[in-house]
């Protein structure tokens, strides 16, 4: 209804993205597809 | 206490170790007792490094086990840092001594002392860690290099301060991976005397492709080749064999 | 080649010029605000007062992010976060003491929540009415949020650009809730209205200057303990861990304890240096926890020079007032290209920064003048 409604649920949401973002990245530090093997310089 | 029961102060057994479908270790097995000094062999992918970025908790293993200290710690479920504590210490195939420091300050870093947050902060020199560095940089023939920036040392020192810093850390295993690499002549027979040296107390694996160093420090050889063991024995029983010969000394 | 040590938290020398500059800084400011006339040619007015104030916090949270990415090689582009909680800390404490002299005379509520028709002050208002229980948060709110976010983040091995990442994802999210005005922190508007900290009048310019000292008196406390800890073992190890994360390892050194040991360091000092400045500027509202006010940080670290904690200081010191200067006047319209070509030069011509540039030139002299009597007998002159 309000203007503030609208922006603050899109703030929500990336704010939740955010947060995803970063415990995606705890669980896999080096990204969806890792390189392994010597490659890869620790 | 004991997870295995073996004398042995390294056992693996079929451990099996693969990158993206390529297979680095295939079954490996291997023994190693205390005391015992150790050559391994082999071409360009056998699985040489593969092999000890398992022992050091670099590489988890896919299947296999791998024991530590007659069978008192399971290596496997250990991260590099544990391992390192247990007294495992490795030498690179790169020299991998810290550029940005001094020789002596590489030294004490890797000089055999408490590890710890607290430790390091409030940590003072004593004489006894001053003596202990002075007598490794004589055993490595750094003691005039000292105060100078490991990164501008030749390759030959770079080696050597390698292996002092392996010294540093008391390991009860050493494992030394192509320490002669890039060397002069009489610099690896000099390494050849230090590690016979180094050996007297302490069980050290050798992984190495020159001949003539292997042939010089005069101990049992293991043949890698394709992530298992090809053959074992003495240097003249290794080159002998056929297999051994066509896949690696051949060429 | 170089010998000797290139690295470091540069020469004695620097540093006792620093800690004087910094002493002078604290005793001559206040004479030229307070001791001259207002309309003597030397007299600094209140608002240069405020703006060198606020340059030194700036310098603090400089020198706490050079601590952590100069010497550990951990890129933080979220340490605005930590400095704007400890500025959140110290805006609440502010609000209370305002009392009733708001525009709700609310003796408890800030005015934001009188507005909102809020019954009652929330939790976790209570106890900053009292300035011991707000300087424990200052330090404890950005200490535990670095504790925490670092704990996971270096245990699982988070390094490099990803962990840059989460860093900015970090305060992104900060500054997301803190906007919502529901968050009870004053929404979009922040906290502002300060009347007096510790019963002085916040305006006042003997408090201004108060404030100053405090900030000169911080920067030299938190520098002289960066300092220790760098020149410590410690030290050493922390640059170990920066050039070859994975060899310090190897040689048997707990790498995640000393990471989380510094970020959480380097977020205490960041919170200190925000609840200084917000008293100063008047004002803590949600953009101090937007993501280009870490990477603004970040670039007064390189242009100064990382590593070299005296660099990040006068880095903060040269960009912002480079910025004062290019967004006052007919030159506003041109400050961000002056930032963007600052970043540019930096990278390209100056990439230790000007301090760092500066001990490498003195470095490459004395190994000049070292080698200059060898070549003299000899023929060829070794390089």
């Amino acid at each position: 209804m309000n203007t503030q409604s609208v922006f603050s649920r899109q703030a929500i949401a990336v704010l939740v993205l955010l947060v995803l973002i970063i415990l995606f990245i705890q669980k896999r530090p080096r990204g969806m597809f890792a390189l392994k093997g010597r490659a890869v310089e620790a | 206490m004991q997870l295995k029961t073996t004398s042995a102060i390294l056992y693996l057994d079929g451990i099996s170790v693969s990158f993206d479908g390529f297979k680095a270790l295939n079954e490996l097995s291997f023994v190693i007792e205390p005391g015992e000094m150790r050559a391994i062999i082999g071409p360009n992918g056998a699985g040489k490094t593969t092999m000890m970025d398992v022992i050091t908790g670099k590489t988890r293993p896919d299947n296999g086990e791998v024991y530590f200290g007659q069978g008192a710690y399971d290596l496997s479920k250990l991260d590099e840092t544990q391992i390192a504590e247990l007294g495992i210490g490795r030498k690179f195939q790169k020299p991998t001594v810290f550029d940005m420091h001094t020789v002596e300050d590489n030294l004490l870093l890797a000089l055999k002392n408490d590890r710890g947050v607290r430790a390091t902060l409030l940590w003072e020199n004593s004489s006894a860690q001053q003596d202990r560095i002075n007598q490794i940089l004589d055993i490595t023939r750094l003691g005039n290099a000292r105060s100078r920036v490991a990164g501008s040392l030749s390759h030959g020192q770079k080696q050597w301060l390698e292996i002092g810093m392996l010294l540093a850390q008391e390991p009860k295993l050493l494992l030394v991976d192509e320490p002669v690499a890039g060397m002069t002549d009489a610099e690896t027979m000099q390494t050849a005397e230090l590690l016979k040296e180094i050996n007297r107390d302490k069980t050290v694996i050798v992984v190495e492709h020159d001949m003539a160093f292997v042939r010089e420090l005069g101990v049992k050889v293991t043949c890698l080749h394709e992530g298992s063991v090809l053959a074992e024995g003495t240097i003249d029983q290794v080159s002998a064999n056929d297999r051994v010969v066509e896949v690696y000394l051949g060429r | 080649m170089m010998s000797g040590r290139f690295f470091g938290a540069g020469s004695d020398r620097r540093v006792f010029i620093m800690i004087a500059l910094l002493v002078a800084t604290a005793i001559v400011v206040p004479i030229l605000s307070l001791a001259l006339p207002a309309d003597s040619a030397l007299h600094m007015p209140p608002y240069m007062v405020a703006l060198t104030g606020k340059y030194l916090c700036y310098a603090l949270l400089a020198l706490s992010l050079d601590l952590v990415w100069g010497y550990c090689g951990i890129l933080s582009l979220g340490h605005g976060a930590f400095f704007a909680l400890g500025g959140y800390a110290m805006g609440m404490y502010l609000m209370r003491q305002i009392g009733t002299r708001g525009v709700y005379a609310d003796p408890i509520l800030p005015d934001f929540m009188v507005f909102l028709n809020w019954p009652e002050l929330p939790i976790y208002w209570y106890g900053f009415n009292h300035f011991a229980y707000a300087a424990l948060m200052i330090v404890l709110a950005p200490g535990l949020l670095a504790f925490v976010f670092g704990w996971f983040a270096f245990r699982s091995r988070v390094t490099g650009v990803y962990l840059s990442i989460i860093t900015q994802a970090m305060t992104f999210a900060l500054m997301l809730g803190f906007f919502r005005n529901n968050f009870g922190f004053g929404g979009n508007n922040g906290l502002t209205d300060f009347k007096d900290i510790l019963g002085f009048n916040v305006q006042a310019e003997t408090t201004r200057n108060a404030l100053l000292v405090a900030s000169c008196l911080a920067l030299a406390i938190c520098f002289l303990i960066c300092r220790a800890v760098v020149t410590s073992k410690f030290g050493k190890v922390l640059v170990a861990i920066r050039d070859a994360e994975s060899r310090t390892r190897f040689l048997g050194y707990r790498v995640e304890a000393y990471k989380l040991f510094v970020f959480t360091l380097s977020a205490c000092m960041a919170g200190v240096a925000g609840a200084l400045y917000v008293p100063q500027v008047g004002i803590i509202n949600p953009s101090e926890f937007a993501p280009g006010n870490s990477i603004e940080a970040v670039i007064w670290v390189a242009v100064g020079g990382r590593g070299t904690l005296t660099g990040a200081v006068l880095g903060a010191f040269v960009v912002n007032y480079a910025k004062t200067f290019f967004t006052t006047g007919w030159l506003a319209p041109y400050w961000l290209f002056v930032l963007g070509g600052l970043f540019i030069a930096v990278t390209l011509l100056l990439p230790r920064g000007i301090v760092g540039t500066y001990e490498w030139w003195r470095a490459r002299r004395a190994e000049k003048q070292a080698a200059i009597p060898i070549a003299a007998d000899a023929p060829h002159a070794a390089e």
